[in-house]
């Protein structure tokens, strides 16, 4: 996946849309930040998530942290490799790492996400 | 928020790439490569740690012995000739409120405090100053780092120019080096050998530029949490805290009972309570056990991680008395799970 085509949530998940199936993982930035991930908690498959609510948790050597919906849906499948191998998510953060797939409830929602653009921007914005 | 201190080698951490934090009110680097990296560099070649942050006072005067002697739990008598000393220093009610590491060289006592205790620790100085007793804030003008890892003293010898093979485990030495005496001692805080160097602002860049250059491996905050925890030795505001006396620690061989320190009588009323007791554990899945995680059959999680070699997680507690022998099984809640752990031996190698 390019990260160039991807949507950006302010809590810095990205989100590929193709047929109102959306993929969901965590950008570079959010994995810099918290290094080397050691677990990620997967939701059960058929949950439905709401914009904004927490569905995961990442756990890295650092800290734990939860993983919101940047769109509302069911979701369909989870990113099994991850139990055995959640190093994916620090090596190929927008391919192998990715995390949930949805169906998508409400296609206006994507309208909320940044572009890779507005993205760059708003992490500029970030105080460290 | 207050501006973040920045140390003699900041910019040279921001030249390497390291990603920086905050911690104990300094910008310091939490890891240059990874935790996993950094960890490994010490346990099986060198690595070394800006610990600008680390509190380093230099007391002086014909008193200074006894004031300190006051503060310190720890007898100093080991402590007068060249060596360093682990101790505590406890408040009136036998609480820890803070550990250190002290000695004396050329009768100048160096004591070590931890960063965010630093201006506790310098107003109970002041509170219990004596007569002829002067204080200096090393950190004003000086520099700690720590070099560690089985190559540290093969390493520093030679950019110091120096048989530091010389010098005992915990032993204190000035070594001249660009014509700036460096105070060099035996120490650390990740179970390795190694060393700690207290080193003029100006001339520190340069030494660690040097040190970079025999290929020690720089290493950030993380990977000195790990190899701590591994180690299994204390972080005070987790294992150590006004609410934990000694004898609750892995450590109440501080406790030297044949001298007067302040806490003393509260301590050894302490002595015939029933208390919580610190433990190692190892957990039955890799799950990182955090600080304040609770403890199904009472206690809680002081630190957790998992161990980079064998991805093991292992974690530092307190735990009831009937839990606290080896082989003992306790279930810690992480989030929404109940994990099983075992009462193991610490160190944890």
């Amino acid at each position: 996946m390019q990260e160039e085509t991807l949507r950006y949530s302010e809590d810095h998940e990205w989100v590929n849309v193709e047929n109102d199936i959306a993929t969901i993982g965590v950008s570079q930035y959010a994995i810099d930040e918290l290094g080397e991930i050691v677990f990620v908690e997967l939701p059960q498959k058929d949950t439905e998530i709401t914009q904004k609510s927490e569905f995961g948790t990442i756990e890295s050597v650092k800290t734990v942290s939860s993983i919101y919906a940047p769109v509302s849906g069911t979701i369909i499948d989870t990113n099994t490799a991850l139990a055995d191998q959640p190093n994916l998510v620090n090596s190929d953060p927008y391919n192998q790492g990715w995390i949930i797939k949805i169906h998508v409830a409400n296609v206006e929602e994507l309208d909320d996400l940044m572009t890779h653009e507005e993205y760059q921007l708003f992490l500029k914005t970030l105080v460290h | 928020m207050t501006s973040l201190n920045k140390t003699a080698l900041t910019s040279l951490h921001h030249k390497l790439g390291a990603k920086c934090t905050s911690f104990a009110n300094h910008e310091l680097p939490i890891w240059f490569s990874t935790m996993k990296d950094e960890h490994l560099a010490v346990r099986n070649d060198a690595g070394m740690f800006d610990i600008a942050h680390m509190g380093v006072f230099l007391i002086t005067g014909s008193n200074s012995e006894s004031f300190l002697q006051k503060l310190s739990c720890n007898s100093l008598i080991k402590a007068r000739s060249d060596t360093m000393i682990y101790s505590m220093f406890l408040n009136e009610s036998g609480m820890i409120l803070d550990d250190v590491m002290l000695g004396c060289l050329d009768n100048s006592w160096y004591l070590v405090v931890n960063g965010a205790n630093k201006g506790k620790i310098r107003t109970w100085m002041q509170d219990h100053i004596m007569s002829d007793v002067m204080i200096r804030d090393c950190n004003i003008d000086q520099t700690l780092i720590a070099v560690q890892g089985p190559d540290a003293v093969n390493n520093l010898s030679q950019v110091l120019d120096s048989d530091l093979t010389k010098i005992k485990r915990f032993g204190m030495s000035l070594v001249s080096w660009q014509g700036s005496d460096v105070l060099t001692t035996r120490t650390g805080y990740t179970g390795e050998d190694g060393f700690e160097l207290l080193v003029a602002n100006e001339h520190i860049p340069q030494l660690w530029q040097a040190l970079l250059d025999t290929g020690i491996t720089p290493c950030g905050l993380a990977a000195r949490d790990s190899l701590r925890i591994e180690a299994g030795l204390p972080l005070y505001g987790q294992e150590l805290s006004e609410t934990i006396h000694p004898l609750m620690t892995r450590y109440a061989w501080v406790v030297k009972w044949d001298h007067d320190f302040i806490g003393k009588a509260s301590l050894h009323a302490l002595k015939t309570n029933s208390f919580q007791k610190a433990v190692g554990l190892e957990l039955s899945e890799k799950l990182i056990a955090r600080p304040n995680y609770v403890i199904q059959e009472g206690g809680v999680i002081t630190s957790g991680t998992l161990v980079p070699q064998t991805q093991t997680s292992i974690a530092l507690a307190f735990v009831e008395p009937d839990f606290s022998e080896l082989g003992s099984q306790v279930h810690v809640m992480i989030r929404n799970k109940v994990v099983a752990a075992s009462v193991v031996q610490v160190p944890f190698r």
